[in-house]
């Protein structure tokens, strides 16, 4: 049976007594309602005569990530938030969610929510973030060979139950400190039912081709832990144009994400941003702690896949930056310039069981996961420039160009036939965006 | 790739912001307070999010505050004034129109 984490307890009456005890709670004042649809549209240029190899390495074609917003304000110190998204996973609600404002120095907000992490958080959808895709860090699904890597290092919009208490100090008209504190459920992975069933890198599965009950409700006792400090320097409108905005941002995140409540990541991070006269720039660099229990490369008669030795010591460490400009060009057109990667060291899942090794091919009960193609230190660089067109108020077609780059290893013959991996790629990536 | 910044770059030093809203025909003050509230949410989201946000007139002080909560929003007290008295202005006028 699945064990609830004190967060996915806590969460819903907490959100409950913040509507029965908040001023006027009784009276809605105002109300909003938004949405956005952006279809995606991506294309591996240097694999066109290779339909099926490019369904093998990422998601090709069209995809459509939709959603829908209800805020209402109970109050001037109130407001409850529902945001339902439609998109690779199916229809799942991404913000539910209560929020007391009572002050700016101290607000809570509880229910389902993405907690703060990072700078890219706030601007997840699609309507809000410039290229088509999210940064290598926070992908969720775009990225080519996606499925070796685990996707990103918090793939966003990461979405989870529990509180968070945020506030923003300001000492002087032109400083800020924010702060944001959380609790949530945390990052999960499926139950180990096989060890054939390997979870590595993937802590991080959100969606329910695990189960539902996985995706829906918390895994194991631990609550994860979190926060995010940003002190920020916004120029004043009585400034020059020359001086800066600039925000410098540490983010981190702890928890244990199996059901044994074994299995620990921590997640940290620092980011960057600064807007000076029309141009934004954005940098983040983030790590990834992962614990893998080297059991789950055993088999059930209690042999070793002859790897584990290798396999020690159990940590995966992955790491990712990106650096991104954008800046409007005229009335109707954006450039955006990106450059962003990952690097992931440590154990990776066995490419066979040498117990096999004997047994001819159609015998062999032993998948490999996706992972095993990957060496023990890899890494992916991604150089995009993008260029979106702004025909009229709430519509966007952005266009991108994507050059990849993987690291080499010609002597890897696994990695080039069953990963399919090459050492370039080359993607087109479209995202037709409308707001409403 | 680094020429194509550079060059990008100076196109966008040479041109404006999009304007997502014409604000030609605006008082002076109001068309400073558009420049702000284009500097400061753009950090976020699109421009088109809060024009097209039906938010009804007296509710732009809270929206903006709310807004402005989020950690490193960087949208110091005495602008959120400013830019909810913008977007109050605009959707006023946005009424009128439809009238």
């Amino acid at each position: 049976m699945t064990q609830r984490s004190p967060a996915g307890w806590i969460a819903p009456p907490l959100a409950l007594l913040l509507v029965a005890l908040a001023p006027g709670a009784t009276l809605a004042l105002d109300y909003n309602f938004a949405g956005s649809v952006s279809l995606n549209y991506r294309l591996l240029v240097n694999r066109l005569s290779e339909p099926r190899e490019q369904r093998s390495v990422m998601l090709p074609g069209f995809n459509i990530n939709a959603s829908v917003k209800a805020v209402v304000d109970v109050s001037p110190w109130l407001s409850a938030t529902t945001k339902v998204c439609y998109g690779c996973h199916g229809l799942e609600a991404i913000n539910m969610v209560a929020e007391l404002t009572p002050h700016p120095a101290f607000n809570i907000r509880a229910g389902r929510f993405q907690p703060a992490f990072g700078d890219f958080y706030l601007r997840h959808d699609p309507t809000a973030h410039k290229t088509p895709g999210n940064p290598l860090p926070y992908d969720m699904g775009h990225m080519v060979h996606g499925r070796e890597w685990g996707y990103g290092i918090v793939p966003v919009p990461y979405v989870d139950n529990g509180a968070e208490v945020y506030g923003t100090l300001r000492p002087t008209n032109t400083v800020s400190l924010a702060y944001a504190v959380h609790i949530v459920g945390g990052f999960k992975s499926p139950e180990q039912t096989s060890p054939n069933t390997v979870v590595q890198d993937f802590a991080l599965r959100r969606s329910r081709f695990v189960t539902s009950t996985d995706y829906l409700v918390d895994n194991n006792r631990w609550p994860g832990i979190g926060g995010r400090l940003a002190l920020t320097f916004a120029r004043s409108a009585d400034m020059s144009p020359a001086v800066p905005d600039i925000t410098v941002g540490g983010s981190f995140m702890y928890s244990r994400y199996d059901d044994m409540d074994q299995l620990g990541y921590f997640i940290y991070g620092v980011d960057m941003y600064l807007h000076l006269w029309r141009v934004n720039l954005r940098a983040e660099v983030l790590r990834r702690q992962l614990d893998i229990d080297a059991r789950l490369l055993d088999y059930p008669e209690g042999r070793s896949t002859g790897l584990r030795m290798m396999l020690d010591p159990v940590t995966v460490s992955k790491e990712g930056f990106y650096v991104e400009s954008d800046f409007p060009l005229g009335n109707y057109l954006e450039g955006v310039l990106r450059i962003d990667g990952m690097r992931r060291t440590g154990p990776r899942p066995a490419r066979a069981n040498p117990d096999e090794a004997m047994l001819p091919p159609q015998q062999r009960t032993y998948r490999p996961p996706p992972a095993a193609a990957l060496d023990f230190d890899d890494w992916v660089m991604r150089y995009t420039v993008g260029l979106n067109i702004i025909p009229l108020t709430g519509a966007k077609l952005k266009l991108s160009y994507e050059h990849w780059r993987f690291s080499s290893l010609p002597d890897d013959s696994y990695r080039r036939d069953q990963g399919n991996f090459h050492d370039r790629e080359y993607m087109i990536h479209l995202a037709l965006v409308t707001s409403f | 790739m680094v020429l194509i910044a550079i060059l990008l770059l100076q196109v966008a030093c040479i041109f404006g912001p999009p304007n997502v809203i014409d604000v030609s025909g605006y008082p002076p003050e109001m068309q400073r307070r558009y420049a702000l509230f284009a500097h400061k949410c753009s950090r976020c989201h699109s421009l088109d999010r809060p024009i097209q946000a039906r938010i009804g007139i007296g509710g732009w002080d809270d929206y903006v505050r709310r807004m402005s909560r989020h950690p490193g929003a960087g949208i110091s007290l005495a602008d959120q004034r400013e830019i909810a008295i913008f977007l109050e202005y605009h959707a006023k006028k946005e009424l009128e129109q439809k009238r």
